[in-house]
């Protein structure tokens, strides 16, 4: 188990860090090619929007992992330990349901749009839409593990208390 | 509407993430009026919402920011701004206010400037015999320049929210974010003058180039930012990237201090980061649709004009409202929740969308530094081992001096708005 | 069973595409006698194009006006409206939205859960610079020219010459104010609306396509009206396409008018220029003749139309 989580953290981990660079790189050559080859680039935009949606998709369970998504724990944190265990618990049910009906109703939503094509990249919409659908079981798996069984809480959980606010 | 309340209280109490709060939210509203053919709204929201071009400056701002943090760039910034402001009665308190500021010129994020700041400053102004409570508030209110100063993710996330032009919000923030470091300041100065706070010995015009030469490569960052939007070599966007671009050359050819491993970890937890905004953004993006299908801006526009017909009097309700969100939520959170109610009463009340960001943008900042929810408070808490309440306390002066700023750029538009038509960006 | 349709579009109230909104909203309630109302969602409250353009396909929008290039790569025929230099003008306009071979690309639509009921305008596209005016096919080339993201726009101005430049809408003006951009490619309504004029140094009349929009239906709530409702929906939509069109024809009128007061130079192309355009665009027409029957019957039919002034 823990082999294996290691492998899925460490692609998750590549999978990021080369999107990033790619973000980074064609952000930078969609300046270039407009400004100094005078010859704008018309796929880089749509690349650029469609690559982001597939990070986040894949970085969002270690994100959740890394204490990333900030709750108002100010009430919880006053209750009894017993009674925590129990508010924490009910909210990762509701977190589960809510994700498996974005994953149910976003399959639906892939499938019926499989039909539109991105404009510059030429490949059917079902591919960037079915994103979220992977981002949602990712985040369920990382809410069910953390919240439920207590395991695959990130070590790295202590230097990250800021969450997402970290970046404002 | 009962339901989408309760629910939304009920998981707020119990600590869910708020990301959550309103996802769930939006699905028991769904359920609970009967529109389960709504549910297939919900994934095509929240990738509508992510799917924006602009959105993209947010990762690159991070990245950007977090390869400048490498360096020894915090350390050439302070030694600037000590030798220019050093000199004065409570000398260090000066760099520490002014450093925040030049941070903000390389920085988007409020938390990495008090977080940066606050490492190298406290235990300095701890030796020179300030109060540590008072050193670790100053930094935490002080940090609210970065997201003001350009690069701002704040500003860019309000821009992406409410459709108003980033560009113009980037450069409109400038000039309150001055305001604040110069009151800032000037508090500080009393405060050296009554606890007879040191000054620094005044440098020679020579030690001042030569600590202004160090910090060049990190000061021409903004430069290059409004420089590259206003000379039309790039858009607001596309100056995200070429600001991690530059500061992965500083850092790599000129401070020689980027290794591969820290270049990694810079590029992953940017993902990270930027993955839980994202889907903040997401979700909002659901929250937008159920507030138009009620008609709730609409409803809080009547609510508010049905009180009192002065423009003025109504900004005032507005800030204290969103005050008193900015308490207890957090500052996305507060964006997603009142962005369609504000952009509503701006078109009713014909205000600059630009001068009306601004506002709301340093309204919602001024709930980092407000307890019991403040993401400053708790960063500077943690960098000096303080408890939080001790520095909120000795915050509160200073949360007043940023109230007053916050009264001035509502009052006087031209605060915000002068630079953006100096720079003949509107 | 009285029944009331949601419609979202994606633009502001001063929109033709409003217009068009509202004009329906009026002739079907009048016409049904209230048995069919219909709610207005202006400004993308219901959504962005693409969100319109799928919430109506799955039925959590009843209704919408859209862009017509929204669907394109849905139903690569609906390119055929906006073929460059295919229709002269507005009556032009209205004579094709009315025709059979429009009928016969938007009766695709059906193949995807949506009923259009008819094509309106959202005003003849024209090309607006921040720089010297464009008085010949020379003079444009090379400048960076925001071009909506479509792959035959993209495909006829580069036959054109010009630095064909995708970007996200919200960036244009900023991108045109600061000379990131050169040019845009766009109609006087949204010079007005968006302010363009603040920035734009001189406006071409190239009048290459129309912004059309369909008005739409999603196909199983259509279905599930009785006939008396559904005659009176396509009677109402058949009833307001021509005063709809003539009346951008109109606006298109009142902004010429306030560019003029502005001092803002417009420039009518001359015979030669129009040939250069025109010829320019052949191969690319062509090309997407060759794409579906469809547009090739469209395209056909648009040639035989005379421009209404001579
Ligand atoms: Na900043
Ligand atoms: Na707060």
């Amino acid at each position: 188990m823990s082999k294996f989580w290691r492998a899925y953290v460490a692609a998750v981990e590549t999978f990021c860090f080369a999107g990033i660079a790619a973000i980074l790189f064609v952000g930078v050559l969609q300046v270039f090619a407009r400004y100094v080859l005078d010859s704008s680039l018309f796929w880089s935009e749509e690349f650029m929007r469609y690559l982001m949606l597939w990070i986040v998709a894949v970085g969002a369970g270690i994100s959740y992992s890394r204490g990333q998504f900030l709750g108002m724990r100010m009430a919880v944190e006053k209750l009894p330990q017993g009674m925590r265990r129990k508010a924490d618990v009910v909210a990762a049910i509701c977190i589960l349901i809510f994700l498996g009906v974005i994953v149910w109703y976003g399959i639906a939503f892939s499938w019926g749009t499989r039909r539109q094509t991105a404009i510059a990249l030429g490949l059917s919409m079902f591919w960037i839409h079915i994103s979220v659908v992977v981002g949602a079981l990712l985040l369920a798996v990382h809410v069910a593990l953390n919240e439920l069984f207590g395991v695959a809480r990130s070590s790295a959980r202590a230097e990250h208390l800021m969450g997402a606010e970290e970046a404002l | 509407m009962i339901w989408l309340g309760s629910t939304f209280l009920l998981t707020l109490l119990i600590g869910m993430p708020i990301a959550f709060v309103l996802g769930f939210s939006a699905l028991a509203y769904f359920v609970t009026t009967g529109q389960t053919n709504f549910l297939l709204v919900m994934p095509q929201r929240m990738l509508a919402g992510m799917d924006m071009f602009v959105l993209l400056a947010i990762p690159l701002f991070v990245l950007a920011g977090s390869i400048m943090d490498v360096g020894g760039l915090t350390r050439r910034l302070i030694g600037f701004a000590n030798s220019i402001v050093g000199r004065f009665r409570g000398g260090l308190s000066l760099t520490a206010v002014w450093g925040c500021f030049l941070f903000g010129g390389v920085s988007g994020s409020a938390a990495a400037d008090a977080a940066a700041i606050g490492t190298v400053m406290v235990p300095d102004m701890k030796r020179q015999g300030y109060d540590v409570d008072y050193s670790a508030a100053l930094i935490a209110v002080s940090s609210l320049m970065a997201p003001l100063v350009p690069p701002s993710i704040a500003m860019i996330l309000y821009g992406a929210l409410s459709g108003t032009s980033i560009a113009q919000l980037l450069i409109a923030g400038l000039a309150p974010g001055i305001l604040l470091a110069t009151l800032l300041s000037v508090y500080a100065i009393i405060v050296a003058r009554r606890r007879n706070y040191p000054t620094a010995p005044a440098q020679s015009l020579a030690e001042i180039v030569q600590g202004f030469w160090k910090a060049i490569p990190v000061l021409l960052l903004p430069v290059i930012i409004v420089v590259g939007i206003r000379g039309g070599i790039f858009t607001a966007t596309e100056a995200a990237a070429i600001a991690a671009i530059y500061a992965l050359l500083v850092a790599t050819f000129l401070y020689r201090a980027m290794t591969w491993a820290f270049l990694k970890e810079a590029f992953i937890s940017t993902a990270i980061i930027t993955s839980a905004i994202y889907f903040l953004v997401a979700i909002a993006n659901i929250a937008g649709f159920i507030f138009a299908m009620e008609q709730l801006p609409q409803q809080a526009v009547a609510l508010l004009t049905g009180i009192s017909d002065d423009p003025l009097v109504i900004l005032l309700m507005v800030n204290i409202i969103l005050l008193f969100m900015g308490m207890f939520l957090d500052t996305i959170g507060v964006l997603i929740l009142t962005v369609p109610a504000l952009m509503a009463i701006g078109s009713t009340l014909g205000l600059d969308p630009v001068h009306l960001g601004v506002m709301v943008v340093f309204n919602v900042l001024v709930g980092f530094v407000t307890p019991p929810v403040g993401l400053c408070l708790f960063v500077i808490a943690g960098v000096t081992g303080r408890p939080m309440e001790r520095i909120a306390v000795a915050a509160l002066p200073m949360i007043g001096i940023a109230l007053i700023v916050l009264a001035l750029i509502t009052l006087f538009p031209q605060i915000s708005l002068f630079l953006p038509e100096l720079l003949g960006a509107r | 069973e009285p029944v009331t349709l949601r419609l979202g579009h994606p633009v502001f109230e001063a929109h033709p595409i409003h217009d068009t909104a509202v004009r329906f909203k009026e002739a079907v309630e009048r016409i049904s006698n209230g048995d069919v109302t219909v709610e207005i969602y202006p400004a993308r409250q219901l959504g962005d194009v693409k969100e319109l353009a799928e919430g109506v396909q799955f039925g959590t929008v009843d209704m919408t006006v859209n862009s017509t290039s929204a669907y394109a790569t849905l139903e690569p025929a609906i390119d055929a409206f906006q073929l460059p230099g295919a229709i002269p003008d507005y009556e032009g306009f209205v004579t094709m939205a009315k025709s059979a071979e429009a009928r016969a690309i938007m009766d695709r639509l059906e193949n995807h859960g949506m009923v259009a009921l008819g094509v309106y305008d959202g005003g003849l596209r024209h090309f607006m610079t921040v720089g010297e005016p464009v008085e010949s096919l020379e003079d444009m080339k090379g400048l960076k020219t925001r071009v909506a993201p479509n792959r035959m726009f993209l495909d006829a101005w580069s036959a054109v010459g010009v630095n064909p430049t995708p970007m996200a809408y919200g960036e244009v003006y900023s991108a045109l104010e600061t000379g990131t951009l050169d040019a845009v490619e766009i109609n006087l309504t949204s010079i007005e609306s968006e302010k363009y004029y603040e920035i734009g140094k001189a406006v071409t009349l190239t009048g290459q396509y129309f912004w059309p929009g369909f008005l739409l239906v999603n196909k199983n709530k259509f279905d599930s009206l009785t006939p008396e409702q559904q005659a009176a929906m396509r009677q109402a939509a058949d009833e307001i396409v021509e005063p709809q069109v003539m009346a951008v024809k109109e606006l298109d009128t009142k902004v010429l008018k306030r560019l003029d007061e502005l001092g803002i130079p417009v420039v009518t192309p001359s015979d030669a220029f129009k040939a250069e355009l025109a010829a320019a665009f052949a191969p690319v027409v062509e090309q997407y003749e060759a794409i579906d029957p469809l547009i090739a019957d469209f395209s056909a039919k648009a040639k035989m139309l005379t421009p209404a002034a001579q």
